[in-house]
């Protein structure tokens, strides 16, 4: 069954039409991925399956219900929750914070608040090691795994990820890929992952689309485009 | 040397003032980036509304907390018609919109009740809904007015006004009471999140209208709070009493750093003990300008305010 599905979704920015009339779906259980180069739409999307930017058409339904109505908030407390682009951690809170305020669409009891901080320092030892450091003292790739972290401490039931290799040393961005194929495979969550590196994405990913100038122009199981021609002259560096 | 301790101890009611209003002028810029060039007319349509409520024969007690209500409402109705609609249209647009309701608040006041400074016990006009209110209340014969209190601190070469020394520390009480709600409570969190990083605190599910609405509340609330201090210590009220004053504390969150709670209460206080070295000293005749060298000053030498952080932005 389609966890999220999305129908001829058209977004502008004033004149400009950032998406147009795209349609794709994510099921219970996969990873799935939107490649695609810079402004090909992909952060676009993403917002507003979150509702921080308005569409201009078409149709979102997530759990079987409409959401595009909604504003974010309520989004999030239904389960479809984000780590945006560009990792958006609060600056000046401590990373114990940050990740408190993950949880604050939730009525959660104490007890259940800790057992999640101790399952994302279990995935993400480092950040038990800054608990107390404010956000903006770590680094790159630190922030990245906080912004993941905050995400899960909403519980979500589908998991969007906005380019969490940008700006990250190649390293900690294999690492930050496994930490996310570990969330899929052993607890099951469902994923969406906009990323500008296609060939990591698709390598962790089921299924994937791609985008070019707003529209979907290539779509199928990850795997197979991996081994696609045209795309990996485009997007694979050769 | 006696005489600047005293100033500074004299500074303090009147910049105590500055800063329950500086504290809702830094409030709303967090969240929005906006300076609502209006809130000082809050304070000043505050100070009005409990003058009459009291006049009225209702407790000051509760004639703060329904003025603080009513003026909340108010002031939430304001963002919701004329500013919300602006948000996505620049900066301008809203700064502009601000300075116009705060000159039509002004106006509309001094029309409707007088351009004179009124004093307590204050009496409604009759006629139009104001008559209307007067009738559903009992005519009171003796209204019990609330009274700072007179008193004075004696220690020799330094002399302490026992109403100063309330007014001080009801506006440290609010601070703290105002700094403990946003970091301990759900709501307050959600305005921190929203002023820290405002699309990350809707990522993480804060209802960003809703946030954006109780900001606004409670910055009118605080400026009907120091309407009320400042009513009763002048016994006087204006209509022209919230574009001067919340100048002022505009100037005064600016210099403690705008969007920061305690650098509210320390740039009120700063601001006001300023001026009264100014009137110490015989410079009396540049009291008024001294918040506008200050604030020509700091965004000189140091923009983001005495407590505020300036810092690059990790890309």
């Amino acid at each position: 069954m389609s966890l999220l599905k999305v129908e001829n979704l058209t977004v502008r920015y004033g004149a400009i039409e950032a998406l147009r009339e795209i349609s794709f779906e994510v099921n219970e259980g996969e990873i799935v991925t939107f490649v695609g180069s810079n402004g090909a739409g992909k952060t676009t999307t993403m917002r507003s399956l979150s509702s921080l930017v308005k569409m201009a058409s078409g149709r979102i339904q997530f759990k079987g219900k409409d959401i595009h109505t909604l504003p974010s908030h309520l989004i999030v407390r239904m389960g479809l929750v984000q780590s945006p682009e560009g990792r958006l951690v609060f600056p000046d809170l401590s990373v114990r914070e940050n990740l408190m305020l993950g949880a604050f669409s939730r009525k959660a009891s104490a007890t259940e608040i800790n057992q999640e901080l101790d399952s994302i320092f279990e995935l993400f030892p480092r950040l038990k090691e800054r608990l107390k450091q404010d956000a903006h003292t770590l680094s790159g790739g630190e922030q990245q795994m906080l912004a993941i972290g905050r995400a899960l401490m909403a519980k979500p039931a589908l998991l969007l990820l906005d380019e969490p290799s940008l700006g990250i040393a190649p390293l900690l961005v294999q690492q930050i890929f496994q930490k996310i194929l570990e969330l899929n495979r052993k607890e099951g969550m469902t994923i969406l992952l906009a990323e500008q590196n296609a060939r990591m994405a698709l390598k962790i990913a089921h299924r994937a689309y791609v985008l070019e100038v707003g529209e979907i122009v290539q779509q199928g199981q990850a795997s197979e485009l991996l081994k696609d021609e045209a795309l990996q002259k485009a997007y694979l560096g050769g | 040397m006696f005489d600047l301790i005293q100033y500074i101890f004299d500074g303090l009611a009147v910049g105590s003032v500055y800063a329950l209003i500086a504290l809702g002028y830094s409030m709303v810029f967090g969240v929005l980036q906006l300076v609502n060039f209006a809130h000082g007319e809050l304070f000043m349509v505050g100070a009005y509304f409990v003058m009459y409520a009291i006049s009225l024969g209702l407790p000051w007690h509760l004639a703060l907390v329904v003025g603080m209500c009513c003026v909340g409402f108010f002031a939430v109705a304001m963002e919701r018609f004329c500013y919300k609609p602006l948000r996505g249209a620049g900066k301008l647009a809203p700064l502009i919109t601000a300075v116009g309701l705060s000159l039509l608040l002004q106006n509309l006041v001094q029309a409707i009740l007088g351009s004179n400074p009124q004093s307590y016990p204050a009496t409604l006009p009759d006629g139009t809904v104001f008559g209307f209110i007067k009738s559903l209340f009992p005519p009171v014969d003796q209204v019990t007015l609330p009274q700072l209190p007179e008193g004075l601190f004696d220690w020799g070469q330094i002399v302490v006004r026992h109403r100063d020394l309330l007014i001080f520390v009801v506006a440290i009480a609010v601070t703290l009471g105002l700094e403990l709600f946003l970091r301990k409570t759900r709501p307050g969190q959600g305005i921190r999140a929203l002023a820290l990083q405002p699309n990350a605190a809707r990522l993480v599910g804060v209802p960003f209208d809703r946030t954006i609405s109780l900001t606004f509340f409670i910055g009118a609330a605080l400026a009907v709070v120091a309407g009320l201090l400042q009513g009763m210590a002048d016994n006087q009220v204006t209509p022209y009493m919230g574009i001067s004053s919340g100048l002022k504390a505009f100037a005064a969150a600016v210099l403690g750093g705008i969007g920061v709670i305690p650098g509210a209460l320390l740039g009120g206080l700063v601001l006001g003990i300023a001026e009264r070295l100014l009137v110490g000293y015989d410079l009396s005749t540049y009291k008024d300008g001294a918040a506008f060298f200050i604030l020509i000053l700091v965004l000189l030498l140091r923009p983001q305010g005495l407590l505020g952080k300036a810092r690059m932005v990790k890309v």
